[in-house]
């Protein structure tokens, strides 16, 4: 019976998926709509395949760095950033909506004023990801490290353990869960602050790669720049979801 | 007569709420002999917790003096290991940590106080095979029942040798039978090992059959109202129940415990 539901878990939207795909190609065969208005799945992915390696490997791999680089260095900071601020309830209340405020604020904003200091380089589009991802990491790491359980709190003070072992030992690992919370939304704010950042600074990336194909009408390949972009999300979450499994035992 | 183990004076806990201060606990005054096993008896409310925790050095006292092995403890911010490591503390709901397996559970007091040598991996087999939980060891506590997490509870607070055990309504949430069984065992492993025991609990039945003596407690504020000494033989089995002598302590006690009060108990 478990077993079954697990096939089910993985066939049912890949079923889903197809059906869309299928009304879609329908729909572009029988409406005789414009292929530059809306292409159809399969020339799309024709398109993708025949044109990647070409016109878009060096946009995947430059966008790629930046999402992979300023998600790793958001992970830390993070973490670090909530677990310095859970040692005091004042600096926990009065960060925590400043957290949310980052986290509502799209800080492709940032793009303009930081080209004025740093000109048009990586760095620029990485500091966006990292000013996107550590917001929402840090908040539910966060809540994460200030809600413990009293017997358990009580139980560390039983043994008389003291603040840094009672962090390592019980704070930590209890918030795991949380923390896995803001890691899976980290790496998707991180593709979507990285994709922003691509569209504002305009000349390397696949972001800005959709509006040159855009611009120029070729819609099929806007859309194949869409799918890569979409994959690299939905292979990043399912690396973080799959270390999760691995990781927070206790939850099923 | 043993020397006294456990001592308090005069010791208080008062909550300060905005609209009034709350007597959790006023002037108690209990002593507790090397190797007796003393329940503290009342409804919810009455401070029985709050007077071990205190004793652990969980909570701070507002006032007054508590004694282990004749040395004051109140004065310390944190008491010294050495001390803090004579007790075990055994919490109403098995509290165990989701990450560790039965055995890490088991042994997390030996890493929170760095206790590494050789005997202690030994030691925690021995405990594990008395509470029947060998089979378990490398089961995570999702995996398993309500009861057996208890025991796991249980056996975590001795892992150090403690000299006493502090036991906050251990087997409350357990029904009836599992209780009896876990009691029986209580009274085995105390037995066994010697320890001084603080015993809370609501039940009146439970009280009678494992102490030796109890303190009786009221609300309101928080209190010690009476002191009764049991004289009941040991070794004591559930056969006791039955008895004469038992149930007239539990009417005593239940009389103790006062009618008003007694409803109040859930």
């Amino acid at each position: 019976m478990k077993g079954n539901k697990k096939w089910l878990n993985i066939v049912s939207p890949v079923i889903l998926l197809i059906v869309i795909l299928v009304c879609w190609e329908l729909y572009v065969a029988v409406s005789g709509i414009d292929a530059r208005i809306l292409p159809a799945p399969h020339v799309i992915l024709s398109k993708l395949g025949e044109r990647f390696m070409r016109d878009l490997s060096g946009d995947f791999l430059y966008t790629i760095q930046v999402i992979l680089i300023g998600y790793c260095i958001s992970i830390p900071s993070g973490i670090l950033l909530a677990a310095l601020c859970s040692q005091s309830k004042l600096v926990t209340k009065a960060i925590t909506p400043v957290l949310i405020l980052m986290v509502v604020i799209p800080m492709l904003t940032l793009v303009p004023i930081l080209q004025l200091w740093y000109g048009y380089v990586m760095k620029v589009r990485i500091i966006v990801v990292i000013c996107q991802a550590v917001p929402i990491i840090c908040l539910n790491t966060l809540r994460g490290f200030t809600k413990v359980e009293t017997a358990k709190r009580e139980l560390f003070r039983s043994m008389g353990a003291g603040r840094f072992k009672t962090f390592v030992k019980l704070i930590f690992p209890n918030a795991l869960p949380q923390v896995f919370v803001g890691l899976k939304l980290g790496c998707i704010f991180s593709t979507i602050a990285a994709m922003s950042a691509d569209l504002a600074a305009s000349n390397e990336g696949l972001g800005s790669r959709i509006s040159v194909y855009s611009g120029m009408l070729m819609t099929d390949m806007a859309y194949g720049t869409i799918i890569v972009v979409a994959l690299i999300g939905i292979v990043l979450f399912m690396i973080v979801a799959y270390i999760e499994k691995k990781v927070v035992i206790w939850i099923k | 007569m043993k020397a006294s183990k456990i001592r308090t004076e005069n010791l208080n806990k008062v909550f300060h709420t905005r609209h009034q201060d709350i007597y959790a606990v006023k002037d108690a005054n209990i002593d507790i002999r090397e190797g007796e096993f003393v329940s503290l008896i009342g409804p919810s409310g009455c401070g029985k917790s709050t007077i071990i925790r205190m004793i652990d050095d969980i909570i701070k006292p507002t006032s007054g003096s508590i004694y282990i092995d004749g040395k004051e403890i109140t004065s310390y911010k944190r008491i010294p290991k050495e001390i803090n490591q004579k007790m075990g503390f055994i919490f109403q709901l098995p509290n165990l940590f989701p990450w560790l397996t039965v055995r890490e559970n088991v042994g997390i007091a030996c890493r929170i106080y760095k206790i590494r040598d050789e005997g202690t991996q030994r030691y925690i087999d021995e405990l594990l095979e008395m509470a029947g939980l060998t089979e378990y060891q490398n089961a995570y506590p999702a995996e398993i029942s309500g009861g057996v997490m208890q025991r796991i509870g249980v056996i975590r607070a001795m892992v150090h040798k403690p000299e006493i055990l502090l036991m906050d309504e251990p087997f409350g949430a357990l029904d009836a039978m599992t209780r009896e069984k876990l009691d029986m065992e209580i009274l085995d492993i105390w037995k066994k090992l010697g320890t001084t025991v603080i015993f809370i609990t609501h039940n009146v039945e439970e009280a009678v059959l494992l102490s030796d003596r109890v303190y009786v407690m009221g609300t309101n504020p928080g209190r010690i109202t009476r002191e009764i000494t049991l004289d009941l033989e040991r070794p004591r089995s559930l056969d006791l129940l039955t008895e004469r002598k038992f149930q007239d302590y539990c009417a005593e006690l239940t009389e103790c415990i006062g009618h008003v009060d007694l409803r109040k108990v859930k």
